[in-house]
């Protein structure tokens, strides 16, 4: 007890070819424990284990303390409700539940769901991609302190079905969701935009956070109506995360010339732009926007409290698509610059080249807060160039990341385009190379320069003092000195 | 690693070397210092930015930094042998079809011969 009440987070993963600690040893340590609870003061506990049979071992360190639960579960034939009816009657003050598996939400959503049911104080939910279901939904509306519904990407996290998610029809009552601030999802826009309407807005009023997965392809007008029924029913969102980027069972190149995509526009976003509130926004759509400059500096003056941007930094160009660049160049980072001073996170797709640059008298104030600048795919000519023209718009410490973040990038992509795109990110990567250097650089410049000013001013006011004294027939003092 | 640069601390209240001015700031050093290592909050605050083997010597240091300092190196237990091994040392055993097996002995610590009352004298068997 000397070291076991000291514990707050523990972590019981095994999930190896062999197991680490066998059941015999689990079972000799549940037959001589000297107190119930292990780990007294246990507040974070993580079980992963993937033999037959260790599963019931987690509620070794199950206790009252517990208030988040990671949970890894297991493909093993055990009945999963004798195990979970275990966890709200061991760990009763629950906040947060992390469930990871590999299992499809279709076979484990009569007892998950019955499960969640029991821990009524609740706050968050993390489940794998494909996991809140409509029967989900409903049940975790009537959980009275949930703020949080997630899903996550990690291979960890493990995934589900898309089939158990393509039907979306939640009963939500009208005082459903009381705590809910931030909601993930992965659905089919026209099923989720009617839920919104009907549902979600009449009840979610403290709902300031929306991640949304589109499951299929989404047309322009799809996604407008979306932003649309955000803007009318969500006037106070603070972020917005719409990944219209289809899963994985593309397996052929695209082509943005093909005509199921109509590329978004600034009428697309046009309905969010009164929402003044927004930090965050992020848009993953498979071609390029078509955005000009005059549509950034309209969205940027009307978001002027913008902290994260992401305008689809990484569309899925590829093949001959690889050969048309963005419209967009460096310039469309001025616009960004000027109208929103706490921006941290921006990204573009642009095509960055030395034959299009702004001119120093055009650059504004530059960035102060901007940590990450991502570029995704963009184009670039020479990577010492651009280099050069960001360091007169972005801080020191400012990052400049490229490259992919499609999880299913393996699949699909030929060895022409890979290699186009690996030359892109290794430019991209020099960039960031010499980026803080020369923003060092010009920084010793500037404040050698401020000085120089300094000095200049300074022998100015001398002279015209001097030249005054002259004027007024005094005789200059030449001994004594003018502290101007 | 703190615990290797620390000094013998030095009272502020104890007689300075005469004609010695310059020693004055290092007295208010290590007075300043010691009022810090009194507060736990702030001692922990600092043993989170070192590693387990440095929190493991300054849990060596003194009293008031033992607490503090093992505290912080069990806070977080990511291996679930290194759990078991505060039960006991655990030797290493070749079991059957060449697994490596590590044995707990039960015998050796009296936290182990607490827990273990009672039941038989057999070790346990952690299969590697």
């Amino acid at each position: 007890m000397i070291y076991a009440r000291r514990v707050r987070k523990f972590t019981y993963e095994d999930l190896g070819r062999t197991p680490q600690i066998s059941a015999t040893s689990l079972s000799e340590i549940s037959e001589t424990r000297t107190s119930l609870s292990l780990l007294p003061h246990l507040r974070e506990f993580t079980y992963a284990t993937a033999f037959p049979g260790h599963q019931r071992f987690a509620v070794l360190f199950m206790n009252e303390s517990v208030r988040r639960f990671n949970l890894w579960l297991d493909n093993g034939p055990e009945p999963l409700r004798p195990f979970f009816d275990n966890i709200p009657t061991r760990m009763p003050h629950l906040t947060t539940l992390d469930l990871r598996t590999l299992r499809p939400a279709s076979s484990i959503e009569e007892d998950f769901v019955r499960l969640l049911r029991e821990i009524p104080r609740l706050e968050k939910v993390v489940v794998p991609p494909y996991h809140i279901t409509s029967r989900v939904m409903t049940t975790l509306a009537e959980l009275p302190d949930l703020g949080v519904i997630e899903f996550q990407y990690l291979v960890s996290q493990g995934i589900g079905d898309k089939m158990d998610v393509a039907n979306f029809d939640p009963v939500i009552p009208k005082d459903g969701f009381p705590a809910l601030w931030d909601l993930s999802l992965s659905t089919h826009l026209s099923q989720f935009i009617p839920v919104v309407v009907h549902a979600l807005a009449p009840a979610a009023k403290n709902l300031t956070s929306l991640y949304i997965h589109a499951i299929s392809v989404e047309s322009e007008a799809s996604i407008r109506q979306y932003f649309t029924v955000l803007g009318e029913n969500f006037p106070l969102i603070k972020s917005i995360y719409m990944e219209a980027l289809p899963g994985p069972f593309m397996s052929t190149q695209w082509d943005v010339t093909e005509p199921e995509f109509e590329a978004l526009t600034l009428d697309t976003l046009n309905p969010l732009l009164d929402c003044p509130h927004l930090t965050t926004f992020e848009l993953m759509y498979p071609i390029p926007l078509r955005l000009t400059l005059e549509d950034l500096e309209i969205l940027t003056s009307r978001w002027p409290t913008l902290e994260v941007i992401d305008l689809n930094r990484e569309p899925v160009v590829l093949g001959s698509a690889m050969g048309t660049h963005s419209n967009l160049t460096l310039h469309a980072l001025l616009p960004f610059a000027r109208n929103c001073q706490n921006l941290r996170k921006l990204g573009l797709y642009l095509h960055a080249t030395e034959a299009d640059l702004p001119s120093v008298s055009d650059i504004p104030r530059p960035f102060t807060k901007l940590s990450e600048l991502n570029v995704g795919l963009s184009s670039i000519g020479d990577p010492e160039t651009v280099a050069l023209f960001l360091s007169h718009i972005c801080p020191a410490e400012c990052d400049v990341g490229a490259g992919v973040c499609w999880s299913y990038v393996g699949t699909f992509v030929d060895d022409a385009s890979r290699q186009v795109m690996q030359k892109r990110i290794n430019a991209w990567e020099e960039v960031n190379f010499y980026l803080p250097l020369s923003v060092r650089l010009r920084h010793e410049e500037k404040v050698s320069r401020e000085n120089l000013e300094r000095e200049v001013e300074d022998l100015r006011i001398r002279n015209a003092i001097l030249a005054e004294k002259s004027g007024m027939g005094l005789k200059g003092d030449g001994d004594r000195c003018i502290i101007a | 690693m703190i615990a290797s640069h620390v000094q013998q601390p030095i009272p502020p209240s104890a007689p300075l070397p005469s004609g010695s001015s310059s020693f004055q700031p290092f007295v208010m050093y290590l007075s300043v210092f010691q009022r810090v290592g009194s507060i736990p909050e702030l001692l922990d605050l600092i043993f989170d930015h070192l590693d387990p083997p440095s929190n493991a010597q300054n849990a060596i240091v003194c009293k008031a930094w033992s607490e503090v300092a093992r505290d912080n190196l069990w806070r977080e237990v990511r291996n679930p042998k290194q759990l078991l091994s505060i039960l006991s040392p655990i030797s290493d055993l070749t079991g059957v079809s060449g697994v490596t097996m590590m044995r707990i002995d039960f015998g050796k610590l009296t936290v182990l011969a607490r827990v273990s009352r009672g039941s038989s004298s057999r070790g346990i068997g952690l299969a590697l």
